[in-house]
């Protein structure tokens, strides 16, 4: 409540000023724009010469002032544009329109950085904003709108050390353990809380990325991460109707199943043979659980049990050797994706109103046959003007319809690699899966189901579909109070739902599998299905919603001339909610829509293994909640447009579960300065005739809402619980009564120069971050009933450098332009108290997800780690490690009595350098423009043979066939030998040895964009204003990399997919 | 004009006034809670998943019960259960033990119940029962959590030393902050006797649901615990005043050997239900039960055909469990209490009655009509017969390491194993040190306690 009083009290102070104003002037208004593209330009000075009285134009370009009748001088500046000057006489009818000319014919438009708060010009700015503008974000074709980052922005990365682990962006480095990590997503003002799928690229304007505490302090708890801000297409007043048509085709190569080095499919036979040889597979055999037996080795005990002869034998198992599973999958399973886009958009206004709308489908066929998915969006955005410009109203509707189509999954729960899916015509064949074969034959003529898995027969036989409906409606109304003085309130509605269908009907694996696991035999012989025969179909829904209000206050005031002050407060609330369910019918007929009950809480015993177990219960409803409370004050002062102060201070409060109300909020404040050296008497550096100084110093927050001030449980189905079927809670956490909120603090320093006809252009940042309180766990011994406690533990430290040039080298006719970036980054952790054992700091860095890694203090968050390697054992091909410095083969012994301090630490495992150096030319029409990306300074496990695998079945890496056979090879190979017992330690020490250490540093040429312009300017006889055709080629390959190991040090086991697109872009 | 102000005014206001702090109370998950209804707590008691129903599995596999081939042994996948079976001095390949980490998270679970449940003492007389029920289920868990934890981490209860020999940490409080020492032996079999003796007086006759804890089972675990600290007459009292309420025996000749699992999960004999942590051992079809007990089964002993799977060679493994699963049954059955009555009588002195209870028990066991009653002529042939007797009713039911412990202190029963695996021959001989688990790394390094001796 201090804080809503506070609020009011900046109120009531703000009044009596705007009413003692209100008197003996008139207003005059007007809008100040760009006058190359008609952009609406914040942040111009509007000026009455001699006098105080000055504003600075607002975030739409407007500004609005109070003058004594008469005659005057308005004189209307703005960096890096000629100043205008014109008479007028008050009182006005008309808005006044500048539009101001590029000074010095630059040909860079201004750049106009907003925080999702602000608009402001880069120029204005103290804090580290990186500006991607709408030619940078049509540039590359994706359907999804983050991708286009990639490459283009300093300090931004892509992180590829996890596979599958999804898309992980980090924004200079990473100031959390535990926490999240993703930077937050601003759309159009507020927090995006959808899908960021869900956004058209085709309707985003401009990306701002904010890196610094003063750029991001304004999102306070959330920022600590970084804040992407996503600007929307906006109409231009005035401005006949632009109608826009984007279309383009984009065709990705079928994934390529021969891309990771496998293991030759013959050897693999021969070891299954070998060991078959060896008695492996009599504990298989005799198995109570009847696992699967690869075919080779039920054709080798048939043959021992005199079933079938020698050369029967011999003839299957040749056949099989001939085979490959990838050839099929190939065959019958991948295609080349293609991805369609149109997007028609419709822009224009009048005086006092503009509107955007757009249109837009995106169509993906993707690389598994039967699988598709689409979005539409519809977009439609509205602004007004009132009361002579003094009352502003938007609103605006967008809405996303995605869908996802599958009807066939890929083959599954098969080990061996020769398994057929289909006979020489075609036709499916019936495989065994996860049961053994001759016991599923068994079952069937005992009156099971066909227990079979016919892969090819499956093919577009399920129904795996879920559609999202997004929707989100916002408004703002602004009014101006007084000149300088505009109160604004914005509102946003979101909803979205999702919903989903898998239906596997019952002739699917699915569905014969589960009703015969649970077929249970009557004492009398008889059989009873638990599981009803029918298919069986899941249902699920999701339904999210927020609201998000805000209140606010813009202030900006012009005194002398030379003073210029703008600032902002406000209020923020913000509430999440999420419900989800889900739903599962057995013995479901999906002609007539019919299912059937059945007993979720009797155990039955398992067909195939007599194991007891309930049917699975599929259903389920949850829900989260998510609320925030905020505060923030923003301001800055200008003096001479050579010297700039920004503070900004922010707090927020959150329902954080279990918190005494005194700990739910933190406050977060920043400041900044800028000095424009350039603009100086003194500075007469005709050659450097732009440089400025930034500084900026604040923190930023982070959140992790699993932990709690009280012993916090969680309550979990009876599902979950196999023995009593009784619910019950789980303990999450137990108390910590000093939980605080993650801080980030950071400083900024920053130099911006522009050369002599901006022939070199560029900035350069250094930034130094200490992420402090961090969440982490310090270890209990567990007989305090926990092993780990969550608190405030950990603090990161994490420096660095982002370099951006820009080069015009040529102008004219034919233009060369280049673009480079460079960011640099040391991250450390230093402070964490959790010492953990040697060999829990090296699962990380094997490329697999899953693997997250313990911090170490004194290391990188990230940072790959590996043993001792003593060469493999000349007697025995074994891999060996060191135990007091003597070679040894005991791995449990290896791995207890190598300390921490005792492993190798190689680096960082995530790039420590990268950038990108993009070149555009263009002649004439044409122009052309690649990129060329690069990674240095990390390092990764690569893949090998995994000898775990190859005994339960498994094909494995081609290292295989270099592995130690005989004494001797030790000094040419450090592959070990095969053993033929599973030896856990023995592949597990192999792995993490450092043996498996590569260099992840190479070039890539990430893409290429040709394209051809026509526009009306130059041919007056074309039917449109300007026609754009392109193609764009991504993903075209490694130009260099350090390590021989891998084809790609960034995609290890599948290949980065290229992609060849074509389209036009045509404006009416 | 004005008028727009002041609505704007209004409205932002009213926007201030909202942010109260009840807006921020809203709980951020549905499910997730402060425990703090009498139902929460008892949601932590019935927390089986969370191990509330397990029990120790590691010192099954050093027993004289099973044996294994060395291809068995190597497809032990945790080096925990590969030591464990060789009895090596370095038990663990991590700093942890299942184990211990298992049994005091069922003490802290129990220990935040008791603690919270102080809040609730006030609850209508309709909720009487259930608050009962869960003070007292409560305690018997934490009761049979510390005695999980001393038949793996100390040493078997001798009268003479039991003053100075290291019991564990008898944690009673859920602050996760509180450091303590090892009790003594003698202080932590009091302490579970006190946690028992309280859990009598709160919980009904029979457990409310089968995987629940009852009067039933605090009289079996009583029983358990005083038989190992040798207290003959009131382990027999208490199995007595077990069965006084629960005397269910099944007749073997009614389950049907053909059943892969022939036993019922919660099936009439199972008093508390709980099942061995698992290892990969309990999945083996190389594990074997010991060949001198198979040999000692008569022909007409149904449990040859319920317990056992022939493997050839005279091998068989064990399938008799009482989960009615794969999993070991470690929890309380009335079985058990035939054979701790039968036992102390004839410590006792007391021959005839001994012979009454395993006759009883036994008729259950043959195929009706085939039984020859036992007799017992003297005292020591006696004790011999019932020993024996208890070893083919409750193998692989996590009973028989403590057993060995405790027999070990009479040098007459005292038991030498040998086990070969690799051409390497190991021994563990009576009342070696290496009977007592080590104490996990962390607990030492972390928590300052004093390692066993190996």
């Amino acid at each position: 409540m201090k804080n809503a009083l506070l609020t009011v009290m900046l109120w009531l102070a703000l009044i009596p000023v705007g009413v003692g104003m209100q008197s003996q002037t008139h207003p005059v208004s007007g809008k100040v724009y760009s006058a190359e593209d008609r952009q609406p330009l914040p942040g111009a000075l509007v000026m009455v010469q001699g006098t105080n009285n000055g504003v600075v134009t607002d975030e739409e370009g407007d500004f609005r002032l109070m003058i004594e009748a008469g005659s005057h001088v308005l004189l209307i500046s703005f960096l890096g544009y000629e100043p205008q000057v014109l008479e007028i006489n008050v009182p006005l009818d008309e808005p006044i329109n500048f539009s101001l000319q590029e000074e010095g014919m630059a040909m860079d438009a201004v750049e106009i950085v907003s925080t999702g708060y602000q608009q402001l010009s880069k120029e204005r700015a103290t804090g580290s904003f990186v500006h991607a503008d709408r030619e940078l974000v049509d540039r590359r074709v994706s359907p999804n709108i983050l991708e286009r980052l990639e490459d283009v922005t300093p300090g931004l990365v892509f992180n590829r050390d996890r596979e599958g682990a999804g898309t992980e962006i980090s924004i200079r480095g990473t100031s959390t353990l535990y926490a999240n990590a993703q930077p937050l997503i601003i759309v159009d003002n507020f927090p995006y809380d959808g899908q960021i799928e869900n956004i058209n690229p085709n309707d985003v304007e401009s990306i701002t990325v904010l890196r610094d505490a003063a750029a991001a302090s304004i999102w306070g708890a959330r920022a600590g991460n970084g804040v992407i801000v996503i600007t929307t297409k906006r109409g231009i007043e005035g401005d006949r109707p632009r109608v826009t048509f984007n279309s383009n085709i984009t065709l990705r190569e079928q994934p390529d199943m021969f891309y990771f080095p496998q293991m030759d499919v013959g050897d693999f036979i021969g070891v299954e043979r070998e060991l078959f040889g060896l008695g492996y597979y009599n504990s298989q055999e005799n198995s109570v659980q009847r696992p699967l037996i690869s075919p080779v080795v039920e054709t080798l005990i048939a043959e021992r049990d005199g079933i079938i002869s020698n050369m029967e034998a011999e003839r299957a198992i040749s056949e099989f050797s001939q085979r490959d599973v990838r050839r099929e999958l190939e065959k019958y399973y991948y295609r080349p994706a293609v991805n369609q886009q149109y997007a028609l958009n419709i822009s224009g206004g009048s005086q006092s109103y503009r509107y955007v709308y757009s249109v837009g489908l995106d169509r993906n066929a993707g690389d598994v046959v039967d699988n598709s998915d689409s979005r539409i969006t519809l977009n439609g955005q509205n602004h007004w003007k009132f009361l002579k410009n003094k009352l502003n109203v938007q609103a605006g509707v967008y809405y996303a319809q995605s869908r996802s189509l599958s009807g066939t999954a890929l083959p599954q729960g098969y080990n061996s690699p020769y398994i057929h899916f289909g006979d020489e015509m075609g036709n499916p064949l019936g495989i065994n899966r996860g049961i053994r074969g001759t016991f599923t034959d068994g079952a069937m003529g005992a009156g099971l189901l066909d227990w079979k898995y016919y892969p090819l027969a499956e093919r577009g036989m399920m129904r795996d579909n879920s559609e999202t409906n997004d929707l989100r409606i916002n408004t703002t109304v602004s009014y101006e109070i007084f000149p300088g003085l505009k109160a604004e309130v914005l509102y946003q509605y979101w909803n979205a739902q999702t919903n989903g269908e898998v239906h596997h009907p019952f002739e699917s694996f699915f569905a014969r599998d589960m009703i015969n696991t649970f077929t249970q035999v009557q004492p009398d012989g008889t059989l009873l299905r638990a599981v009803p025969e029918g298919g069986i179909l899941n249902l699920s829904g999701v339904s999210e919603e927020s609201h998000s209000l805000r209140g606010q206050l813009h202030y900006n005031k012009v005194w002398n001339k030379d003073h210029e002050f703008v600032g902002l407060g406000g209020y923020e609330l913000k509430d999440y909610g999420r419900s989800d369910h889900s739903v599962r019918y057995y013995g479901y007929d999906d002609n007539i829509g019919v299912n059937q009950p059945v007993d979720y809480l009797t155990q039955y015993r398992r067909y195939q293994n007599n194991s007891l177990g309930r049917i699975p219960y599929g259903n389920s409803i949850g829900g989260l909640t998510d609320r925030f409370v905020s505060y923030y004050l923003n301001g800055s002062y200008t003096y001479k447009n050579m010297y700039i102060l920004s503070a900004s201070a922010r707090k927020d409060a959150s329902n954080l579960f279990g918190v005494e109300a005194n700990q739910r909020g933190v406050p977060l404040w920043s400041v900044g300065s800028s000095w424009v050296v350039s603009s100086e008497k003194f500075y007469n550096a005709s050659w450097l005739p732009f440089l400025k100084l930034r500084a900026t110093y604040g923190f930023n927050g982070n959140i992790d809402k699993n932990v709690s001030a009280y012993t916090t449980a969680m309550y979990m189905p009876g599902s979950a619980n196999a023995l009593s079927g009784l619910r019950y809670l789980q303990i999450v956490n137990p108390p910590n009564p000093n939980l605080r909120w993650e801080r980030i603090h950071i400083t900024n320093l920053a130099l911006d120069f522009e050369s002599k006809n901006r022939l070199i252009s560029g900035s350069l940042e250094y930034y130094y971050k200490q992420g402090l309180d961090l969440i982490g766990d310090s270890p209990f011994p567990t007989s305090t009933g926990i092993d780990r406690f969550r608190g405030n533990f950990g603090a990161t430290e994490s420096h660095g450098l982002d370099v951006q040039l820009v080069t015009n080298i040529l102008k004219g006719r034919f233009g060369w332009q280049t673009y480079f970036f460079h960011s640099m980054i040391r991250e450390k952790v230093i402070s964490y108290d959790l010492e953990a054992v040697s060999r829990d700091y090296v699962a990380y860095g094997s490329g697999a997800l899953g693997g997250s890694p313990l911090p170490r203090e004194g290391f990188p968050r990230y940072s790959v780690f590996s043993y001792a390697w003593a060469g493999l054992d000349p007697n025995t091909g074994a891999p060996r490690g060191y135990i007091n410095n003597e070679p040894s083969t005991n791995y449990a012994g290896i791995f207890s009595n190598t300390q921490p301090e005792d492993l190798i630490y190689h680096g960082p495992g995530r790039p420590t350098n990268f950038g990108s150096v993009r070149n555009d030319f263009s002649f004439g029409n044409f122009s052309l423009s690649v990129n060329v990306s690069y990674r240095l300074g990390y390092y990764f496990r690569r893949p090998t043979v995994d000898y775990m695998a190859l005994l339960q079945g498994r094909i494995t890496h081609e290292d295989f066939a270099r592995r130690w056979t005989e004494p001797g090879d030790e000094l040419i190979t450090n592959v070990p030998s095969m053993p033929t017992t599973l030896n856990n330690n023995r592949q597990a020490f192999y792995n993490v040895s450092e043996v498996r250490i590569e260099k992840g540093d190479h070039v890539r040429l990430q893409d290429v964009r040709l394209s051809y312009t026509i526009g009306k300017e130059k041919l007056k006889t074309l039917p449109f204003r300007r026609l754009e055709v392109y193609g764009y080629a991504n993903n075209l390959g490694i130009l260099w990399k350090e390590t021989d190991a891998v084809a790609d040090p960034d995609f290890r086991t599948s290949r980065a997919l290229r992609s060849f697109s074509m389209g036009a872009r045509i404006e009416f | 004009m004005k008028n727009h102000k002041y609505i704007l005014y209004n409205i932002l206001f009213a926007i201030v006034l909202m942010g109260c702090e009840e807006f921020l109370d809203e709980k951020p998950r549905m499910d997730l809670v402060v425990p703090e209804s009498i139902e929460d707590l008892q949601g932590l008691l019935d927390a089986s998943t969370m191990g509330m129903n397990d029990g120790p599995g590691l010192t099954q596999i050093g027993s004289d019960d099973l044996w294994t081939t060395d291809a068995g042994w190597v497809g032990f996948i945790f080096t925990a259960e590969q030591n464990a079976y060789l009895w090596k001095e370095n038990i663990y390949d991590d700093p942890f033990s299942a184990e211990w980490t298992m049994s005091y998270r069922q003490i802290f679970y129990s220990n935040v119940v008791l603690k919270e449940v102080q809040k609730f003492l006030d609850v209508p007389e309709n909720k009487k029962s259930d608050l009962d029920n869960v003070i007292g289920s409560a305690h018997f868990y934490r009761a049979n959590a510390f005695h999980d934890l001393l038949t793996v981490f100390s040493n078997a209860y001798d009268p003479n030393t039991s003053a100075t020999d290291l019991g564990v940490p008898l944690r009673l409080s859920p602050n996760v902050e509180e450091r303590l020492e090892r009790a003594s032996l003698e202080a932590s079999y009091a302490q579970v006797i006190q946690d028992l003796k309280t859990a009598i007086s709160y919980l009904p006759d029979r457990p409310l649901f089968p995987s629940r804890p009852s009067r039933a089972s605090c009289y079996a675990l009583l029983a358990r615990v005083y038989l190992n600290m040798g207290n003959y007459e009131e382990a027999g009292d208490a199995a007595k005043s077990a069965l006084a309420i629960k005397q269910d025996l099944m007749d073997y000749n009614n389950l049907d050997p053909n059943i892969f699992y022939p036993f019922a999960q919660f099936n009439p004999e199972v008093i508390f239900h709980s099942k061995m942590i698992t290892y990969m051992y309990q999945f083996s079809n190389q594990v074997y039960v010991n060949n001198e007990l198979i040999a000692s089964y008569d022909q007409d002993d149904l449990r040859t055909h319920l317990y056992f799977t022939p493997r050839g060679d005279g091998r068989y493994n064990f399938r008799g469990h009482y989960t009615g699963n794969f999993s070991l049954f470690c929890g309380l059955a009335t079985d058990e209490l035939y054979y701790i009555i039968s036992e102390t009588a004839v410590r006792l002195g007391n021959l005839e009655e001994a012979a009454t209870y395993m006759n009883h028990l036994l008729s259950t066991r043959y195929v009706s009509g085939t039984l020859e009653p036992i007799t017992f002529s003297n005292q020591e042939e006696a004790l011999q017969k019932v020993l024996l007797e208890r070893r083919k009713g409750l193998l692989f039911r996590g009973i028989r390491w403590q057993d060995m412990k405790r027999l070990n202190l009479d040098l007459q029963q005292a038991i030498n194993m040998e086990r070969e695996i690799g051409g390497e021959v190991y021994t563990l001989s009576a009342n070696s040190p290496r009977y007592v688990f080590p104490l996990p790394d962390e607990e030492i390094n972390l928590g300052g306690l004093k390692q066993n001796p190996r």
